[in-house]
């Protein structure tokens, strides 16, 4: 028998006044809703998923998860933001949160104002990558040649707003050149065309990429990150091969609805901290090919700040590319 | 006024061509590009010409062709069992999965032509029973069992 | 004779005891989801997903696959019984398999489905195993171009899938098309019909339209018309299909499964239009095509056989490419990444057992579906004795619950009764929703892959038969138009003659 079920049927016979004023102090009382607002199975639903069962065991409560789909995103947020701050709605996003709040013209809600962080989870790198057969040998030939081929090389992405379609702009705006990009519909058919060489380039996060970079179905040419990724010891960074501007991760973060008593901030940030210590979350970072952040940026002040300042980064790029997705 | 000859293509068909003009004044505001290089707005109003032929085809066959004569509709049926579900959609978060599952239970057994209140009411508790236990306890689906205050 | 050296490893991992008790597992959720209207794989293999964590990584695929393809299984069933499909692959089934079960025949009608299911897994399994490697190199030649072509094809058999007039089964098709550009432009991001309701930026969701146009529909329309529903629960004549039914059957299910077993390899989920195709095929070839619609059992011994096919070959672009074809097989690259196995084109070499384990319970899982499915038929025909006003409630308690968990959301489920509301107005006017069903499936795929093909071609048009697969295709399209528009002529002019 579930607490809640039990919880929830005092309730209705009278016995309990109210389940949503439990005092901060006694908190977490019910199991804790993790809204994802991406669909299930895919990297951000597989974080989401380590992520809350970990922080289940600390919070001694359990950590739904509930995929709240759809529009790139927003839907889920708009959920959260709408909802009870009392801590037992807490949203798991990634870079979009930030992007949202240029791609989206008309957003139900406001950023950053209308969300508190708790702290971040993770910065997934990217790799940028292209068909097997492509031309170039490193990271410098690929630029002089797409420069010179500018006509002729296309860039595959997963839809607007994804990971890689905002790598790709990242890209043509860091080395100043526009390409036709072709985009698809989630990662899966993108991978596929890249890999029977139909389109020449992407650029997307190593959960989706390393697979087939290990397999020889495509060419890597660099990583996103500023220090080199431990399951690709081999591939350059940007900075190293000679695209400095070109730095770009696909960072994730827990927050909760604004005015969320700070006493139950500390309590989900303690988790979240104690989540990211667990060996076996750090293992199955480590195969996602990527790491948990430092305890120093999982807390609210980092996650705060880091959104301020990502909003302020990608403003100017979309608004260069033109591209909205409403 | 003389009888329709084939009015469910005449209906269909007029049903087309207002699906067709509705799709061309939603979709105004979406650039159209050209066949090479197509915008958002090209597939839908491409498809909404076509409909729109496809109705005429159908209205002009009407005027030539018999067909069946008009089915009545159970107007009352169709809105309680359209309704209950409305209705369920609206209630399953505030109300949890039991009370609302009742609600639309008993609303669409109003449709029923030969409803037996009792056995509905025995049947309607198993149900609800067997449901809650799948979905939100067995296979952990987020959905509340009943109403939070 | 490395392929039975790896079946015979597949088979030792398969067979272990907690291995195929996982695999018995996954199958009876998967026909019991399967059989529940509107509720999905994908919802359940999502809610499963955490429970996996505990278990060895091949465990859990194999447990995860068993819930896939029992699914598939358990979904004929519901389609044959209440002609309500919950996944585009068994709209098919409810053509015929509903009329069977009407005719008292639905004993017969589930039983050809298990038997066709089941060989058609035999053979997908032994295709998967000695051809997949070879096959997904080829498959992934199919470019935006090829697909469009193949999407052509698809759209023009689907005018075949209705009985009546072909006019308003070609309405059905644009609309259907219209329908699928709901949601967001894949290029521009601008959102396209969705009248600002942010739920349908991503487009309707197949379930709610399947359930509303056929489930919901054909609940009303039993409710006025209780004297029709007496049949089913009247004469039921016989729960096995006679020597008959097999005859008539075993060749459509011969090429149902190998139609499956091709479409299925494609990774840009091809599977999907397998029942369609070996629908089109049987009706077009048999000898009396005006049985289609009306109770013919080919029409469902062929599609189902396809469509087990096509989602057994489906796993080949997963395993042997890392390219998950389908909302399924993206699930379960979740749950491999998540036991620390990156899908990709090395899995097989570095993980074997996983990949011919995985294969090899393939095999036994589909066994243990029939060895399941077949007792339980008289048990699914005893639930149509079930009185009428106690059976619908519970279907659309399943119903609702199932579309809410898509996305959590009332607005699938007012969807779902708008729908209803479309089917039971189409039912009135004579218009057949399963042409739309399929248009509906197809025509992003076709609007997508075209912009695409004109994107790397720069808008050259000559890609479409420069390309030899996709000119082939095209030319299989044209092949297909002169057989489906030729009779139809010829039937407009006789009933022209008649009329005078």
């Amino acid at each position: 028998m579930r607490l809640n079920t039990v919880a929830a049927a005092f309730g209705l016979i009278g016995l309990v006044a109210t389940a949503g004023a439990a005092q901060a102090q006694d908190y977490p009382t019910r199991p804790i809703t993790m809204v994802v607002p991406f669909a299930a199975g895919g990297p951000t639903d597989t974080v989401a998923r380590l992520i809350g069962q970990s922080m289940s065991k600390t919070l001694g409560q359990q950590v739904v998860i509930e995929n709240v789909g759809g529009a790139g995103g927003t839907l889920g947020a708009a959920r959260v933001a709408k909802a009870d701050a009392d801590g037992y709605t807490v949203l798991l996003h990634h870079i979009g949160m930030a992007t949202a709040a240029t791609l989206y013209r008309k957003l139900p809600y406001k950023l950053p104002d209308d969300f508190a962080g708790v702290g971040l989870v993770t910065d997934v790198p990217m790799t940028i990558v292209a068909k097997k057969d492509f031309p170039a040998k490193d990271l410098k030939e690929l630029i002089t040649y797409v420069r010179a081929n500018k006509d002729k090389v296309t860039l595959a992405n997963a839809g607007v707003g994804s990971a890689s379609h905002l790598c790709g702009m990242l890209f043509m705006s860091g080395i100043e050149v526009s390409l036709t990009t072709v985009p698809y519909k989630g990662t899966g058919p993108a991978m596929n065309d890249l890999a029977g060489g139909q389109v020449d380039l992407m650029c997307d996060q190593t959960t989706n990429t390393t697979g087939q970079i290990k397999g020889g179905s495509i060419k890597v040419y660099a990583v996103t990150s500023k220090t080199r990724v431990p399951s690709l010891p081999d591939v350059p960074t940007t900075t190293e091969a000679g695209a400095p501007n070109v730095q770009v991760g696909i960072w994730h973060g827990v927050y909760v609805p604004k005015n969320t008593p700070a006493p139950v901030v500390a309590k989900l940030e303690g988790a979240l901290q104690a989540a990211l210590k667990d060996e076996t979350i750090k293992a199955r970072f480590a195969d996602l090919g990527t790491e948990p952040e430092p305890m120093d940026r999982a807390t609210p002040a980092a996650l705060n700040a880091y959104l301020k300042a990502e909003i302020d980064r990608w403003a100017p790029v979309i608004k260069a590319a033109g591209v909205y997705a409403d | 006024m003389t009888r329709l000859r084939n009015p469910g293509n005449l209906i269909g068909g007029l049903l087309l061509i207002a699906l067709a003009l509705f799709t061309f004044w939603q979709t105004a505001d979406l650039e159209i590009g050209r066949a090479m290089r197509m915008g958002p707005g090209y597939f839908p109003r491409l498809l909404a010409i076509l409909i729109c032929a496809m109705g005429v085809l159908l209205v002009a066959i009407s005027a030539f062709t018999p067909g069946p004569r008009l089915e009545r509709w159970s107007w009352g049926k169709l809105a309680l069992v359209l309704g209950a579900i409305i209705v369920f959609g609206f209630t399953v978060r505030p109300l949890g999965l039991v009370l609302s599952g009742a609600i639309l239970i008993v609303l669409s057994t109003l449709a029923a032509p030969d409803s037996r209140w009792k056995e509905t009411a025995v049947f309607g508790v198993g149900l609800l029973a067997f449901v809650t236990l799948l979905f939100p306890v067995a296979l952990g689906l987020p959905l509340a069992i009943w109403p939070r205050f | 004779m490395d392929i039975l050296a790896n079946l015979w490893l597949g088979l030792s991992v398969a067979a272990s005891p907690i291995n195929i008790a996982l695999c018995l597992l996954g199958v009876l959720v998967g026909t019991l989801i399967g059989v529940l209207p509107g509720i999905g794989p994908i919802a359940t293999i999502a809610m499963l997903l955490p429970i996996t964590f505990n278990l060895e990584p091949v465990g859990a695929l194999i447990m995860l696959a068993g819930i896939y393809y029992g699914a598939q299984y358990g979904g004929s069933t519901t389609a044959i019984l209440v002609n309500m499909p919950g996944e585009a692959t068994s709209v098919v089934t409810t053509l015929d398999g509903h009329q069977m079960a009407r005719q008292g025949r639905a004993g017969a009608a589930l039983a050809i489905a298990a038997l066709g299911s089941f060989f058609a897994g035999c053979v997908a399994t032994v295709v998967i195993a000695v051809l997949g490697p070879i096959l997904s190199k080829v498959a992934q030649s199919f470019g935006p171009a090829e697909y469009f072509s193949l999407m052509v094809v698809g759209l023009i058999a689907a005018t075949v899938l209705a009985s009546g007039s072909v006019i308003k089964a070609i309405a059905m098709i644009l609309v259907g098309l219209l329908l699928g550009t709901v949601g967001s432009d894949i290029e521009t991001g601008a959102q396209r019909l969705t009248f600002d309701i942010g739920e349908l930026a991503d487009g309707i969701n197949f379930t709610t339209l399947a359930i509303g146009l056929f489930g919901i529909a054909e609940i009303i329309r039993n409710l006025e018309r209780p004297e029709e529903r007496g049949v089913l629960d009247r004469k039921i004549t016989g729960l096995m299909p006679t020597w008959a039914d097999i005859r008539q059957s075993f060749p459509a299910v011969l090429r149902g499964t190998t139609l499956g077993s091709i479409l299925g390899i494609l990774p840009g989920n091809g599977a999907v239009l397998a029942p369609y195709a070996s629908y089109t095929l049987e009706k077009k070839i048999a000898d009396d095509p005006r049985r289609f619609g009306k109770g013919a059992i080919e029409g469902v011994a062929g599609p189902e056989s396809a469509n087990n096919a096509g989602a057994q070959t489906s796993f080949i672009p997963l395993l042997t490419l890392g390219i998950p074809p389908n909302a399924v097989m993206a699930l379960m690259v979740g749950a491999m990444t998540i036991h620390g196995i990156i899908p990709g084109p090395k899995v097989m070499e570095s993980n074997p057992t996983l990949f011919w384990g995985m294969i090899a319970s393939m095999w036994i899982g589909n066994l243990l579906l029939v060895v399941i499915n077949l007792p339980l038929i008289g048990l699914w025909v005893r639930l149509l004795k079930v009185p009428y006003r106690l059976l619908f409630p519970a279907i659309l308690v399943f119903c609702c619950i199932g579309v809410y968990t898509l996305n959590n959301s009332a607005v699938d489920v007012v969807l779902v009764a708008v729908f209803g509301f479309v089917g039971y107005g189409l039912l009135k006017l004579g218009f057949e929703p399963a042409p739309m069903l399929l248009a509906f499936v197809l025509g992003p795929l076709m609007e997508e892959n075209l912009r695409r093909a004109f994107l790397i071609s720069r808008g050259d048009p000559m890609v479409f038969v420069q390309r030899p697969i996709s000119l082939g295709l095209l030319l299989v399209a044209l092949a297909l138009l002169a057989v489906v528009v030729l009779p139809a002529v010829r039937k407009k002019r006789e009933e022209a003659f008649q009329e005078d």
